[in-house]
């Protein structure tokens, strides 16, 4: 991006966000909305810092932040892993595609209760719940990736008589990463997403549950504190995927800087 | 054999025998029908023909990218092929220059070159003054820690020819390497690629359908006829080297011009 954009972005976003906070106000006003539907955005704020301050808050944040992570890196593990072995033996992916794709279309959060049935209520079944969330963009990107690399480009791997390793070490793996890469920044904002569907359906720790119980005590304006956090952990966990990403493919277009 | 012209009496760099290429297993497709060659050491043969001659197809099997499915190739009097896998050693012999630069983006120039050496453990400070070296013998000196988009088509193609060259094969194989680049450019790159074989005096097989470049760069113009791919015939270039472009004004050139139009059966009819 020219840094004339970039200044932009500093101007628009923050205004952007104060003309929604605005309308938000003037709305719930205006129409005398009830606090148990939507409360003011100060109030909700107001809530925000009491939960920036409150202890427990950052045990239940520290709590889905590991789930999102672990499941996240699990993700990352197996689907590159399984992603890399279904390009390299075309046989495999042609048996167990219809598998692959099975998995992908039964809804995975109807799953939820199951993983907690075989994992329990404790964290580990929102690891489970992230990890297959986030599996699947991987994988497929990874296989795409290794499929996307170039004929041109193998072929200066097969003039120089190249082992397999070699092959895969310094032409398979860095020119899929931009897929993987892709792949990841889906996959962690669908980690996310499970951990905290994982939390709303069972356990006693995380933002997910804290969302639960404060809906359950009617303080409305926590449940929306609780999302607003969600959502700032969220968003810095995508843009450590996303400067992951250009830390590690800087020559690629995507990572919007010329080296 | 009669491809060895009377005034090579070097000895035997490669010896294409008998190679004949069929794609496909139902519906056959025939690329080349048996071609002999013998190619001496030092020399430098262009394989001239249309498009769809099995003129690549040629010089990959020459490179061992592709295995022929009759005949033979011998280098050094060594088989490429030993049964289903290339003899390493031979292989090692051969450099190969694509019609695309096909550098590896997420490499520097200078790591692009070197690339060959690292796959043969050569350790990072070897890597970085051969580098540095062939930068500098391709022209392109300075541009070492660049990426390849910052570089043009033809400092892309030159980066291509120094990773060709940077493990000092004894033979350079070049499939159209000039074909993607602007007439200007190409005539420059004719001229340096010439400066740098007489410097090193290796053998190249160089692939072109540009008949200018065949006479400019040949000792002897293997011409290629399509359907299926064989020799035609072999045309001795006999200019005197270093060439320079001055000769395209010369009546011989424009003979041997005419005569290899009329070989690749280009008329002059407009129909």
């Amino acid at each position: 991006m020219s840094t004339r954009g970039n200044l932009l972005t500093w101007i628009t976003t923050p205004l952007l966000l104060l003309v929604f906070f605005v309308c938000w106000d003037v709305y719930v006003s205006a129409f005398q909305v009830s606090r148990f539907v939507l409360p003011p955005p100060l109030e909700v704020l107001k809530a925000f810092w009491g939960l920036l301050i409150e202890a427990s808050t950052w045990r239940h944040a520290a709590v889905t932040v590991y789930e999102t992570l672990f499941g996240f890196v699990l993700a990352t593990v197996f689907g590159v892993g399984l992603g890399a072995l279904l390009a390299k033996v075309p046989l495999l992916e042609r048996v167990l595609s219809p598998f692959i794709i099975a998995t992908q279309v039964v809804p995975k959060v109807a799953l939820i209760p199951l993983f907690i049935l075989w994992f329990g209520f404790g964290p580990t079944s929102k690891i489970v719940v992230a990890a297959v969330l986030a599996f699947f963009p991987i994988m497929a990107n990874t296989l795409l990736g290794f499929k996307s690399i170039e004929t041109g480009h193998r072929d200066v791997m097969l003039s120089l008589n190249a082992t397999s390793g070699a092959h895969a070490r310094f032409l398979e793996l860095p020119a899929s990463l931009p897929y993987i890469m892709s792949g990841m920044e889906v996959g962690i904002v669908l980690a996310i997403i499970g951990a905290v569907v994982g939390e709303y359906l069972g356990g006693n720790v995380g933002l997910g549950h804290l969302a639960v119980a404060s809906l359950n005590s009617f303080q409305v304006d926590l449940l929306f504190a609780t999302i607003l956090l969600l959502t700032v952990i969220g968003f810095l966990l995508y843009l450590a995927v996303v400067g992951l990403k250009r830390w590690v493919i800087p020559w690629h277009q995507s990572s919007g800087q010329v080296v | 054999m009669t491809t060895v012209p009377a005034a090579a009496q070097a000895a035997v760099k490669i010896a294409v025998d008998g190679v004949g290429m069929v794609y496909g297993r139902e519906r056959k497709v025939q690329a080349l029908a048996r071609v002999d060659l013998d190619i001496a050491d030092g020399e430098f043969v262009v394989l001239l023909g249309a498009s769809g001659c099995g003129k690549t197809t040629l010089l990959r099997i020459i490179g061992g990218l592709l295995k022929p499915t009759e005949g033979a190739i011998v280098v050094d009097r060594r088989p490429l092929w030993q049964g289903g896998k290339r003899d390493a050693a031979v292989a090692d012999q051969i450099g190969f220059v694509f019609q695309d630069a096909n550098l590896f983006p997420w490499m520097t120039i200078a790591e692009n070159i070197a690339l060959p050496l690292r796959l043969r453990g050569a350790t990072a400070d070897a890597r970085r003054q051969v580098a540095g070296t062939l930068c500098a013998k391709v022209g392109i000196s300075g541009f070492e820690d660049a990426y390849p988009r910052q570089l043009s088509g033809g400092m892309r193609q030159r980066a291509a020819i120094a990773r060709a060259l940077s493990y000092d094969p004894s033979i350079l194989l070049m499939d159209e390497p000039f074909g993607a680049l602007d007439a200007l450019t190409r005539e420059q790159m004719n001229l340096e690629l010439q400066r740098i074989w007489l410097a090193n005096r290796g053998t190249v097989v160089l692939v072109t359908h540009s008949i200018a470049e065949a006479i400019f760069l040949a000792d002897r113009i293997v011409v290629l006829t399509p359907r299926p791919g064989k020799i035609e015939t072999i045309v001795p270039v006999g200019f005197p080297r270093p060439r320079t472009m001055a000769i395209q004004r010369e009546q011989a050139f424009h003979e041997l011009q005419d005569r290899l139009r009329d070989l690749l059966g280009v008329s002059d009819h407009v129909d």
